[in-house]
Parts: C-alpha cells; sequence; structure tokens
C-alpha cells in the first residue's frame, strides 16, 4: 500500500529551492493562491519508494517573523498545515546566514530535513562542509544536493519520506538559551501561556512567548483576541524586559534573540563542519565586481550587454525562424491541394494552420532569448542589473526589484507580461507593486515581439535590430514616466526598502540553462496552442461568417462566367493554331491560355473574398471603427487585426496574414504577408510608426488582464489597465501619425 | 542627534570601511529591526561596506553579499571598526 506524506519545502531566496522543487516533482506541479492575498502556493507530487509525497513549496524567506506575507503564509502552513515533514533547503555557499531559517524552524519543532544544496558552488568557492557532522549537531538529517544536476535529490525524497514515517507529525521543538535576562522572561511568559489553552490555541507556548519578545504583530493581536486578559499580561512582561534590556545593554529583545541565534550557528560551525581552504572565487567575484558594477563602467557595460543580446538574437534567431516561416507555408499549401475548396479548407489552412504557424514559427527566437536570460541569471549578473538600476527605479517611484517584472515581461524582448505580472510578488509594498504590475506590459512580451519584427521588417528593412532596440528603448522610457506619473497621482506615497542578495559569479551550465529555456519555451508553446488556437479558430469564424448576402455572390459568379465564355473564343484559337501546326508547341499555348484565364478569375476571387471579408462581423467592426481610428492612420483590415490583439498580441500577425491571405487564391502562390504589406500604398512609414507605438501600449491581452485582476486584487485596476492604456496608445499613435505623415 | 559618540548610519561609511553595528537609530519601527536581525544585521556584527550609493548600500555581511536600500542602511549604526 501506497502511504501519502506532505512535505513542505522552505528556504533562503536564492537558495536553489525552486530549483530543488522542480528537480522533485519535475512537470508534476500545480500554481494557485493561498486564499485572500497575492502569495503564489505552489505544490506537486513526487514518488519517493512506496511513498507519495505531496511537496508544498513555501514562499523564499530569511526568516519566520511577521515581516511579510510570505514570511507569513510559510509559518501557517508549518504550523497549522502540520506537514509530515519539511525540507529546508540551504545555500552552502552562505550557511551561516542560510541557517538562520534553519534555526527558526528547528524552535518550531517540525520534522526537517537539511538539503545542503549548491555543494559543487561551495566547493569551487574553496568551502569544505562536513555534513555528517552539522546533521548532528543540528539534530536533523542533512543531504547534500546540487539541485541544478539533480544530484542528492532521490536521497532527499527518501530522508524527507523517512523522517515523517518515524516521526508521525510530532513536534519535537529546538530549546535554545537566550541569556539569562530573555531566558527567565520567556519561561515566566510560557507559563502564563501555558494556563490559558484558549491564548495557546494549539501553539507551543515559548514559541507564542518568543515571538511575543520579537515583537510580532500578528501574534500580539491573535493573543489580545483569543485572551486579552492573559494578553495584558504577557504584554506587561514583554514590556517589562524590553525596558531592562534597553536600559542596561543598550538593545532590543529582538535583537538579543537574533544574536544568540547566530551565536548557536556560530558554535555550530566552529565544530569542524566548515573549513575555507580558499576564498580565490569570492575574491574573484568581488574583482569581476569593480569593473562590472562600477559606478560609470557598469551601467555603460550593462547598456552593452542589453545591445549584444539583441544583435545575438537577431542574427542567430534568423536562420531557424527562416525555416520554420517556410515550414508553415509549405504546410499550409500541402493541406490546400489536399482539401476540396470550400468551409473546411479555409478553416484548416486560414484559421489553424496560418494562425498556430504565425505564433511557432517564432518558437526558435524565444528559446535563444529564454537561454539568455537564463545565462543572466544563472551567472548572478541579473542580480547586478537589478543593484545597479534600483537608483533609477527609485526615480520613479519604484523598487529596484521591478527590474525582474519588467525584464520577465519583455524588458529584454520576448518576455511574457503574465508571469512578469505574476514576479511583482517579490515586492513588499503594495504602491510599488501596482505601479510595477500596471506599467510592465508595456515592454515587448514574446508576442509582441512577432508583430514589432513584421513591422520593422517592413519599414526599416536595413536596420532591423537598430529599430527593435529603439522599440524596446521607448517601452521602457514610457513603462518609467507612466509609473512615474502613477506614483505621484494616483497610487502615491513613500518607497519601502530594497533588500537583496548577491550571488558570487558563476558560469551556467549548460544543462540548467537548457531545462530553463525549455520550461519557459514550453509554456509559450502551450499556450499558443491552447489560447491562440481556440481564439484563431473563433476569428476565422469571425471574419468568415455571416458571409456574402445571395445576390452578391450571384454578381460574382456572372462576372466568372463572363471571363470563362471571354476566353472560349481564345481556346478556339488555339485549336486553331494547332490545325495550322504554328512555331510553338501547342502544349505551350494552351497552357498560357489557361494560365491568363485564372488570373482573371483570382482577381475576381480576391474581391469577392474581401467583400466577404468587410460584410463579416469582424469586418463590419472594422469598417465601424474606421472613422476614428484613421487618425492614427488604421483602415478596418488593421483594426480587425488590433482587436483580435487584445485576445493574444501574437493573434494580430495571424489575423492580418488571414485578412491578407483571404483575398488570394492560392495560398501556395500568396507572397509573404511582408511583402504583401511592403508593396501596399496603404502601409506608409507614418503609418508603421503609429501602429509599433499603439501595438507597445495598448490594453494588455485578456491574460494579462486577467492576471493583473488575480494580482491586484481588484478588477477595478484591471479595468483600468484597458481602458488608461488603449487611451494613451491611441493619443501617442495618433500624434505620431499626425506628424510624420 | 549623537553628535559625541562616533556612531554613524551604515549609508555614511565610505566604499571598503570595516564597521561594527552598534545599534539601531530609534526611528526603525519593530518589524523593521526584526527584519534587520534575520538579514544579520545584529548589533556587534562585523561589517564591510562595499559601495554605499544613492542608491543601495551593499554589504559584506557573515559570508554573504548583500544590498540593502539606503533608508534602510540609514537606520543601522555603526563605528569603525580597527583590526
Amino acid at each position: 500500500m501506497s502511504e501519502r506524506l506532505t512535505i513542505a519545502l522552505a528556504g533562503n531566496p536564492n537558495s536553489g529551492k525552486t530549483t530543488v522543487f522542480n528537480a522533485l516533482t519535475g512537470a508534476r506541479q500545480h500554481v494557485g493562491n493561498y486564499p485572500g492575498i497575492t502569495v503564489e502556493r505552489k505544490e506537486g507530487t513526487a514518488r519517493s519508494g512506496d511513498a507519495d509525497l505531496h511537496v508544498v513549496d513555501l514562499p523564499g524567506t530569511y526568516s519566520l517573523t511577521a515581516y511579510s506575507q510570505e514570511e507569513l503564509v510559510a509559518r501557517h502552513v508549518l504550523i497549522e498545515e502540520k506537514p509530515d515533514a519539511a525540507i529546508n533547503v540551504v545555500n552552502a555557499g552562505v550557511l551561516e546566514r542560510n541557517l538562520y531559517l534553519t534555526v527558526q524552524l528547528l524552535e518550531i519543532g517540525v520534522p526537517l530535513v537539511v538539503s545542503l544544496n549548491m555543494m559543487d558552488e561551495a566547493k569551487r568557492q574553496g568551502l569544505s562542509i562536513n555534513a555528517k557532522r552539522l546533521a548532528e549537531l543540528l539534530g536533523a538529517p542533512v543531504v547534500e544536493t546540487v539541485a541544478r544536476t539533480g544530484r542528492g535529490v532521490p536521497e532527499l525524497a527518501a530522508a524527507a519520506a523517512q523522517l515523517g514515517r518515524e516521526r508521525k507529525g510530532e513536534l519535537q521543538p529546538l530549546l535554545i538559551s537566550y541569556g539569562p535576562d530573555l531566558d527567565q522572561a520567556i519561561a515566566d511568559m510560557a507559563a502564563v501561556l501555558d494556563a490559558s489553552p484558549a491564548a495557546t490555541a494549539g501553539y507551543a507556548p515559548r514559541w507564542l512567548a518568543i515571538k511575543h519578545l520579537e515583537g510580532d504583530a500578528e501574534i500580539i493581536d491573535a493573543l489580545r483576541s483569543r485572551d486579552a486578559e492573559t494578553a495584558a499580561r504577557l504584554e506587561a512582561l514583554s514590556a517589562k524586559v524590553a525596558d531592562h534590556c534597553h536600559k542596561t545593554l543598550g538593545t532590543y529583545p529582538e535583537a538579543i534573540i537574533a544574536d544568540y541565534r547566530y551565536g548557536f550557528i556560530a558554535s555550530i560551525l566552529k565544530q569542524d563542519v566548515v573549513q575555507l581552504n580558499r576564498i580565490d572565487r569570492v575574491a574573484l567575484s568581488d574583482r569581476i565586481d569593480t569593473v562590472l558594477t562600477h559606478a560609470l563602467l557598469g551601467p555603460l557595460i550593462m547598456l552593452g550587454v542589453l545591445y549584444g543580446i539583441y544583435q545575438f538574437t537577431f542574427i542567430v534567431g534568423d536562420i531557424p525562424m527562416t525555416w520554420m516561416g517556410d515550414f508553415f507555408e509549405w504546410l499550409g499549401g500541402v493541406a490546400g491541394d489536399a482539401l476540396p475548396d470550400g468551409d473546411l479548407k479555409s478553416l484548416i489552412v486560414s484559421g489553424v494552420i496560418d494562425g498556430v504557424g504565425g505564433v511557432l514559427g517564432f518558437v526558435p527566437l524565444i528559446v535563444i532569448i529564454f537561454l539568455i536570460i537564463a545565462f543572466l541569471e544563472d551567472s548572478g549578473y541579473m542580480a547586478r542589473i537589478a543593484y545597479m538600476l534600483d537608483r533609477l527605479f527609485r526615480m520613479f517611484g519604484l523598487h529596484g526589484c521591478s527590474v525582474m517584472p519588467f525584464i520577465v515581461s519583455g524588458g529584454i524582448a520576448g518576455g511574457c507580461a503574465v508571469p512578469g505580472v505574476m514576479a511583482a510578488r517579490t515586492l513588499r509594498s503594495r504602491r510599488e507593486r501596482l505601479a510595477t504590475i500596471l506599467t510592465a506590459p508595456f515592454m515587448t512580451c514574446g508576442a509582441k515581439l512577432p508583430v514589432f519584427l513584421m513591422l520593422t521588417a517592413i519599414f526599416f528593412p536595413d536596420n532591423e535590430a537598430q529599430a527593435m532596440f529603439i522599440v524596446t528603448l521607448t517601452a521602457w522610457a514610457v513603462a518609467l514616466l507612466v509609473a512615474k506619473g502613477l506614483r505621484s497621482t494616483i497610487i502615491s506615497g513613500p518607497s519601502t526598502p530594497f533588500v537583496m542578495e548577491l550571488p558570487p559569479y558563476r558560469l551556467p551550465t549548460l544543462r540548467g540553462m537548457c531545462i530553463h529555456a525549455w520550461e519557459r519555451t514550453w509554456q509559450f508553446i502551450k499556450r499558443a496552442t491552447t489560447v491562440v488556437l481556440p481564439i484563431s479558430i473563433l476569428l476565422w469564424a469571425a471574419m468568415t461568417y455571416p458571409g456574402l448576402p445571395e445576390e452578391e455572390a450571384a454578381l460574382y459568379e456572372t462576372r466568372r462566367e463572363e471571363i470563362r465564355a471571354a476566353f472560349q473564343p481564345a481556346a478556339e484559337a488555339v485549336a486553331e493554331a494547332e490545325e495550322q501546326a504554328a512555331a510553338r508547341p501547342v502544349a505551350e499555348l494552351e497552357d498560357e491560355a489557361a494560365e491568363a484565364l485564372d488570373e482573371a478569375l483570382a482577381v475576381v476571387d480576391a474581391e469577392e473574398a474581401m467583400a466577404a471579408l468587410k460584410n463579416s462581423a469582424a469586418g463590419r467592426f472594422g469598417v465601424a471603427l474606421e472613422g476614428v481610428s484613421s487618425l492614427a492612420g488604421y483602415e478596418w483590415r488593421t483594426n480587425i487585426a488590433l482587436a483580435a490583439g487584445f485576445a493574444a498580441k501574437e493573434v494580430f500577425v495571424a489575423t492580418l496574414g488571414t485578412a491578407y491571405s483571404l483575398g488570394e487564391t492560392d495560398p501556395e502562390e500568396s507572397a509573404p504577408l511582408i511583402e504583401r504589406l511592403k508593396s501596399d500604398p496603404d502601409w506608409t512609414m507614418a503609418k508603421g510608426v503609429s501602429l509599433i507605438l499603439f501595438m507597445m501600449l495598448y490594453a494588455p491581452c485578456f491574460m494579462t488582464v486577467f492576471t493583473i485582476r488575480q494580482e491586484s486584487g481588484s478588477w477595478g485596476w484591471a479595468v483600468f489597465s484597458m481602458v488608461f492604456n488603449t487611451g494613451l496608445a491611441f493619443a501617442l499613435a495618433v500624434a505620431a501619425f499626425q506628424i510624420l505623415r | 542627534m549623537c553628535s559625541l559618540c562616533s556612531h554613524r548610519p551604515l549609508s555614511d561609511f565610505p566604499s571598503g570601511s570595516r564597521v561594527r553595528i552598534e545599534r539601531f537609530c530609534d526611528c526603525a519601527g519593530g518589524n523593521c529591526r526584526c527584519r534587520l536581525c534575520a538579514l544579520g544585521l545584529t548589533p556587534g556584527t562585523l561589517v564591510t561596506v562595499d559601495s554605499a550609493g544613492p542608491g543601495g548600500c551593499r554589504l559584506k555581511v557573515r559570508g554573504a553579499d548583500l544590498v540593502i536600500g539606503r533608508g534602510m542602511a540609514e537606520k543601522v549604526l555603526a563605528v569603525p571598526f580597527a583590526q
């Protein structure tokens, strides 16, 4: 019989906790939200021997105080959900600071396994850690892991399962001495709590006493509401100790508690646990930093790196992109030949293949960009970017941590605003988080990328990379300025402090980068097929029905008949020529005549298709908007495509493609959309610039809008983002068009 | 406010200073003090100030490379530490 064990995963930010979670659970993951708050709840399943492990990934925290929602969530899960065991992921390279959380976990008493992670990294830094000795001294199993490569992860799962089985949920709190002054107070307070079961509500009295002394607002409030009398006595005791500490030692109870915890850690580490042989790598990291985070050189190098990423992406990414484009064009041709004319053919070729092909064609580009992001993150440079940009972001009322949502959303072109908006969870202050959430969707996400690529290919064919670079910088400028505007008007208020750890530089492993890039690309593909395919079909329907009224269709049929009739004499002429044994081969003449007939018919077909599209649901919408949109230079076809882009930005290209290819008869002969638009006199430079601006800034796609609603906690902000962004986009697009035309 | 003693906020030390944390500013709230302690910035801890720019304050503390915002760094009072 297989048993089911719940395992909580705790650890500092930067300890590799997420990597351990991924290595444990693989693809068997579920992401949700803790009720009422915007902290992500990640769960997954793993197997170890006979046991089914249900793994709950707690938010990354430095401690278990009431400082942030993340810390509160972590300790609620540990205390109230009573997991069978907890795994504490510890970065072996900064053991001392990481063990601070470990000590707090042990103080709660939850069955704990320590995952001594990034052991390869620590060894390269010249650290040698005696895991066995550490386990003895902590009184908890310690497993060495390198989650990046998966080393030690099965052993970790086995150790957690075994501990869970042995302890059966029993708490064994670690007792640390906090010195004579505090120990006495803790004992007194615990005794008071012990007398009131109503106040403790199942929590350990000693733990509550310590938290009370630490000034934990949540615990103090909870005690007040549970038993006011006991709470008053505790507060009197607590205040007395605090006063004593302040007068005699010039310090605070929470500082003494932290000191003793660090003292406990130091005493462990001194007992032959850690040996530092060389510190070359840390020193090397410091030397690299004197250049890379130099006050003047640093930002210059950073700009250079960002620009280099563009050049690299476009030069390398162009090759497989061409292959993908050719493949889908070929596929459309094959399907077109194999299927009989009619609605089904139209659905498959124009709806499915064009729609999905338009998106999947950009997969190679997305792979490359995610590989680069993985390199930046894994190497430690991303943290430096956040550090260097904190000054800049602060000027605009944001936070250094805002750079992550911005970059993930497409600050380095090719992100996605959905995870980008979610990444804003790292921000503590609601005001900065809101400003970040609302402005991050301006960035060049992977879905806008195809649109910008197409537009730059049309209007700036010789300076594509430069044009794209300017597009990205413009997105940043607008996002920052709008953030500043929001922070000084509707979401004004002070900024919160910035805290971030800078990991030592390291050379990322190819495997780690590939896993990273693959995960994100796969997400994109899944979304492209699950969201874009149905929408593509829906749009095809909107662009096909209700079709032309019968009398109009009959009109086109009559024209076709006339043409065929007109060609009849020509065919007779061919027969005559045959009789006269002309100099040219007969077959050639026959072909020529047939070709001329086809061409003439194609013109009529194209006109009919155009008329049909104009008459369709989407066409009527586009035409209705033409009066307003012409101010920015858009005719009804662009309007349809832009409206479709609200569903998902990448659909813009697909829709425009469909809108134009519907007017062609033979898919095999239809020139690529770019060539088609280049030759269209309606597509002027002014329209291009105006369209780039509008595409950059208008309403986020509905997935992002939905995410904004989730993250901000109200539909109000979600609706605001649609209305405000579209208004801003239209104003700038009109301005650009009117100036440049 | 404390002109006689040599306590200065972390953010006021030049790059490369080796300092010892003395206490927190009285303006720091309980949650903020708790946070600083959890980050390893307890009174008595030795810290190397790597760069104290107008934005973040970069520190080496207990083996880690940490950046804290200027607002936070201003609340930590330290004295120069002579080796």
